[in-house]
């Protein structure tokens, strides 16, 4: 379908705005599914599975405030509320005057993924994507006007806000990510088109990504001296702890991570440097603390 | 080229204007840099002199004057901008529906209602402008030039002294200003001289060296000459061009740039929001993007979306709710 923009306003969780969001992406895979029937070349009926869950995508930069995942993992009754602004002229009775024209709420929902990445480029960031059965208008609850405000962010995530990788310097990591996958499913019953429940079938699968400066460990007389030529070290011990710790407080870490990949690349006659990317990944093992 | 059109191309190229008053003829000739700088210390000192004098008003606060008088209000002001608003959606939507005729007439007659109406607008707005300072100085620096470069046609003498201008030639100098006056030549008439197959070919053959002298001693016609010049090369030579009929027809081709300009800020618009986006965030169907409460922010986003988005949007996203 067309791709549609959205001039947001705000997003609260219950009545707690949410602080540093740079982008939501929300998708249904609802549509129309025709039926025919042999003999007919017409339609013979369709049936809509518009209501298919609706997965939103939101991304956030972190800016030493409370994280999207501590927050919206908080408890029962929870409902994550979206705030817009209108075109002039576009609502009836649609006003820019610091109210917001529309807001949509989704109820009842449940995180599907959560993915953090930092990088020597900007700010680390957190994306969290929630599973719902539905958004639906709702103008009577109270907005957080984000304008009305100015908030600073408490601490930004820059790359020389990371204090530990993996327990240790973190000098010579050029990126990490940390991606948690629920695998969520739905559990339908007959008499009823929306999903009963969602409930992850384990087990729930954290990825993780490495990319270092190889140079840069070698001259240090890092004890990663691993063979290149794309040899996959085997983890001892049944696998390793993996984190990563910010200025902030903010840590993100497994107990046991298993590599399930290494690759080089560049360290060619341009000049670039050799850098390493491993891929680690833990099962049922996954911690957030935030600032 | 018409010769009417000719003749005037041959007055801008040639720095100088043939005044026609009371049967006599004049010539108003270019003026040099020193004229230039003599009538600016005219305004300056007049400026300076009478910046305290109760007797004049000042631009910079016209507005709250034509207020206070009951001629113009805050609404108008807000009128001018609806207005222009419309009428650029007006030239939009001519250029689209150049090639049906009634849609094409159809639109011209409302450009046309919407610029008398604007007129009268701005008319009201700049009411009480004569009684400005600023345009007083104005006045002045402009007799000052007009004293120092108008000359009887075949004495070559100066028509008028400046010292002495309003001692006994103030009847005949009023009406010269008027004559002259009326020998400007609007903005519509420069770009028909401009699209002329004449003015081309002579503005192709040299564009950097058609005009005597250092580009600072040009005429105003001559420098606007040179700009719309620029400005339709831009036209031709973009991959877009458009056909030139529509070159020829001012509104339809304001139309067309409209359109150009609205795609290179929705470019700009989205090339900021995909830098916000995640990878993920951007294979969504619908997009949120956080933006403060500026009209035009809201209206720069929500015109990303292809058509059937904002609203329409909003609501088909609402209506995805469930339905038991």
């Amino acid at each position: 379908m067309a791709r549609m923009y959205y001039a947001l306003q705000s997003v609260q969780h219950n009545s707690t705005p949410l602080y540093g969001i740079q982008s939501i992406g929300a998708s249904s895979a609802g549509n129309v599914t025709p039926i025919f029937q042999l003999g007919m070349q017409g339609l013979y009926g369709s049936y809509s599975s518009d209501d298919e869950p609706i997965e939103i995508t939101i991304s956030k930069q972190l800016d030493g405030r409370p994280l999207i995942y501590d927050t919206l993992t908080g408890g029962a009754n929870d409902r994550i509320q979206f705030n817009f602004w209108t075109a002039a002229g576009e609502a009836s009775g649609g006003n820019n005057d610091g109210q917001t024209d529309k807001s949509l709420v989704m109820p009842k929902y449940k995180v599907s993924s959560v993915s953090y990445t930092f990088d020597v480029d900007g700010v680390g960031t957190e994306e969290v994507t929630i599973i719902g059965d539905g958004l639906t208008a709702d103008n009577t609850l109270t907005r957080a006007l984000m304008s009305s405000s100015i908030v600073s962010p408490a601490d930004l995530a820059t790359r020389a806000r990371v204090k530990q990788i993996n327990g240790g310097s973190p000098q010579g990591y050029q990126s990490v990510t940390f991606t948690y996958n629920l695998n969520l499913e739905n559990l339908y019953t007959l008499g009823k088109f929306t999903a009963e429940e969602r409930y992850s079938p384990g087990p729930s699968e954290t990825t993780i990504e490495f990319v270092e400066s190889v140079e840069y460990m070698e001259a240090m007389g890092s004890s990663a001296a691993e063979t290149i030529g794309g040899c996959t070290q085997t983890a001892i011990g049944g696998g390793s702890p993996k984190s990563i710790e910010l200025c902030d407080g903010t840590k993100i870490s497994v107990l046991k991570a298993v590599s399930t990949s290494t690759s080089y690349a560049g360290g060619g006659t341009d000049g670039s440097p050799l850098l390493k990317t491993s891929s680690w990944t833990a099962y049922d093992d996954f911690a957030v603390v935030g600032p | 080229m018409q010769d009417k059109l000719k003749h005037l191309l041959h007055e801008i190229i040639s720095s100088k204007k043939t005044v026609f008053y009371r049967n006599q003829r004049y010539t108003l000739m270019n003026p040099s840099l020193d004229i230039i700088l003599e009538a600016d210390l005219v305004y300056t000192q007049y400026y300076n002199n009478h910046l305290y004098d109760d007797r004049f008003l000042h631009l910079e606060n016209i507005t709250n004057d034509l207020i206070r008088y009951g001629i113009f209000f805050p609404d108008n002001e807000e009128e001018i901008k609806t207005k222009n608003k419309e009428l650029d959606n007006l030239k939009k939507t001519l250029f689209r529906q150049y090639k049906d005729n009634n849609a094409k007439n159809i639109c011209k007659r409302k450009i046309k209602f919407l610029k008398d109406q604007l007129n009268k607008l701005y008319n009201l707005n700049h009411y009480l402008d004569f009684l400005t300072l600023e345009k007083y100085c104005e006045n002045l620096r402009y007799e000052y030039i007009i004293c120092n470069t108008l000359h009887e046609y075949h004495s070559n003498k100066l028509v008028f002294n400046y010292s002495n201008l309003y001692s006994n030639e103030a009847d005949l100098f009023n009406g010269l200003i008027d004559a002259i006056t009326e020998k400007f030549i609007d903005l519509s008439t420069l770009k028909k001289i401009v699209i002329s197959e004449y003015w081309r070919n002579i503005y192709t053959n040299n564009k950097n060296n058609i005009f005597s002298g250092p580009a600072i001693e040009y005429t105003d016609e001559q420098k606007s000459l040179i700009n719309l010049s620029a400005m339709y090369d831009h036209i031709y030579q973009h991959p877009d061009c458009p056909d030139d009929e529509i070159i020829k027809d001012e509104d339809a081709l304001d139309g067309w740039m409209l359109i150009q300009k609205d795609k290179i800020r929705k470019q700009k618009v989205q090339s900021g929001v995909n830098s916000r986006m995640s990878a993920k965030v951007a294979k969504s169907d619908h997009v949120f993007i956080p933006t403060s409460e500026a009209p035009d922010e809201i209206q720069d986003i929500i015109a990303l979306s292809e058509p059937g988005g904002g609203l329409n949007g909003l609501n088909r996203l609402d209506t995805l709710s469930k339905r038991n």
